[in-house]
């Protein structure tokens, strides 16, 4: 290697390999939600592909947190039929009056935990099983703009423990080519203060904190500030599509005032698309009510926000309705502002 | 393994390589986040043409240039299946050392051609076989460019430096 490539070297403005975070988790779901293959070269490949997943075409805005449903866990339980007697609006209408009743706090924090089954299987000598790994991801955002990030690697978990047991109980797998391993003990913390002001996004929207929180608290003016944000992306047709997702940002996502919040609800609750489906629990086992909007009209795939109508948190977030994978799930364990200051993730 | 369970190999496989390739070469976090979401995107719809093997990556890196070349700001869905990823990488975008601005000038000043060979010897580590399987060109080529960018750098950073040894001198 010579001296110049020594220099070139030195001016790679990227030296560290970037580990991939809940961003690029979501960027891949939401690939693999969109129709594998292009209309032209389909038609070439149809017999070898025929049945494939294409099931839905080009989600756009909602296509994140598209998941699949592993074949050794439980299907992600359906929403049986409603116990209470209110109606879905007004449980969307109960659930808006909580959020508005929101306690306000210093910083704006979203801790979220992301499960699935990794591709495989794994195991050799035909013994075979898949993992279940998951992860923790936190963001702060304070009233001055700053932001802190939390991210932690938690225990990789084999989904069928008679076989991992018969592969001799091993505590790691490689995870490809490339090296690093999935492991059973949980990965470090990693824990910083943005060094610059975090620019947020509502759908394609950059906004900033203040802009969020100026947001309207009426259910129509806030629509319409969707349909603009959503707008921003030229290729979501028609952008009355993106709507359910980008007012369900709202809710847990963004550091959005309580009213806002509120209004986002009541929003939803103004949506036909928007199904109330009744009460169900979430992976943690907390207690909520199933609200669900298509992935992109006249397709089966829904997205599926739980949510606990008694304080109006987001509790999980998956879809329902694709053939069976992953069976990806978004946890949301704390969503809403607080006084109480960032710190690492610790392991569960 | 199905299509499925190959996408989602290759792509946890290769997303830092991806990732870090279309980092060093955009200059915002929108425009890097974009370029990974239209190289897996494309990935994902030709994943039954992905070479098995360390030629993936080549592969990979083939795909993330045309991407790179043919980038429209904005045009796109791509924009917002990346959402989360673009807030993150503005969060997190490292910065240039201060100390080889020079060799910053010199390279950014070189024809795209010698920074293309140049970049991928330097910063993927590719050897010039493996370059001219990226860029599409002979080995022989591959190895002609990048004997060329070398000169051509070194040539630049001379001038440079009697540039500043007569201003001092001035």
């Amino acid at each position: 290697m010579s001296d110049i490539d020594n220099l070139v070297r030195a001016i790679d403005p990227t030296p560290h390999a970037p580990d991939p975070g809940p961003g690029a988790r979501e960027l891949r779901a939401a690939i693999m939600a969109t129709e594998a293959r292009p209309r032209r070269t389909a038609r070439r490949r149809l017999p070898r592909r025929a049945g494939a997943v294409g099931l839905v075409a080009a989600a756009g805005v909602a296509a994140v947190f598209l998941g699949q449903v592993a074949p050794t866990a439980t299907p992600p339980p359906a929403a049986t039929p409603g116990v209470t007697s209110l109606s879905g609006t007004s449980i969307l209408l109960a659930a808006a009056a909580k959020a508005e009743a929101a306690p306000e706090g210093a910083y704006w924090h979203l801790k979220e935990l992301y499960a699935g089954r990794r591709p495989g299987p794994y195991g050799k000598n035909g013994v075979t099983y898949y993992l279940e790994t998951s992860s923790l991801s936190e963001t702060w955002v304070a009233k001055d703009g700053r932001t802190w990030r939390g991210h932690r690697q938690l225990a990789a978990r084999p989904l069928d423990l008679e076989a991992w047991r018969r592969d001799g109980s091993p505590s790691e797998w490689s995870i490809g080519p490339d090296g690093g391993v999935y492991s059973t003990s949980p990965g470090e913390s990693t824990f910083f203060q943005n060094k610059r002001k975090h620019r947020l996004y509502w759908s394609a929207m950059p906004m900033t904190l203040k802009e969020i929180a100026a947001l309207p608290a009426g259910p129509e003016a806030l629509k319409k500030r969707a349909l603009e944000a959503i707008r921003r992306d030229n290729g979501v047709d028609p952008v009355e599509e993106g709507l359910p997702r980008a007012l369900a940002t709202l809710l847990y996502e963004l550091p959005a005032s309580p009213q806002v919040r509120g209004a986002a609800y009541q929003a939803l609750a103004t949506l036909p698309e928007v199904q109330v489906e009744g009460r169900t629990t979430d992976p943690q086992g907390r207690s909520g009510v199933a609200v669900t909007f298509p992935v992109q009209q006249g397709q089966p795939a829904r997205t599926r926000l739980i949510i606990d109508p008694d304080t109006s948190k987001v509790l999980a977030v998956d879809s329902i309705g694709l053939p069976d994978r992953d069976g990806s799930v978004n946890v949301v364990l704390e969503s809403g502002w607080t006084d109480t200051k960032p710190s690492p993730p610790s392991a569960e | 393994m199905t299509h499925q369970d190959r996408f989602e190999a290759v792509y946890d496989a290769y997303y830092p390589a991806i990732h870090q390739y279309a980092a060093r070469r955009t200059s915002s976090p929108d425009d890097t986040a974009d370029v990974i979401s239209e190289t897996f995107l494309t990935v994902w719809r030709r994943i039954g043409d992905v070479p098995r093997g360390e030629e993936a990556l080549l592969w990979l890196y083939g795909v993330a240039r045309r991407v790179l070349a043919n980038q429209q700001r904005g045009a796109s869905r791509r924009a917002v299946l990346a959402e989360r990823l673009r807030a993150e990488l503005a969060a997190d975008r490292p910065v240039r050392p201060v100390d080889l601005e020079h060799v910053r000038t010199a390279f950014d000043e070189l024809p795209e051609r010698d920074r293309e060979v140049l970049a991928l010897a330097c910063w993927e580590g590719l050897t010039s076989e493996r370059i001219a399987k990226v860029v599409g060109c002979t080995a022989f080529a591959a190895r002609t460019r990048l004997h060329r960018a070398r000169k051509r750098l070194a040539a630049a950073l001379e001038r440079q430096a009697s540039l500043t040894i007569a201003m001092e001198e001035a």
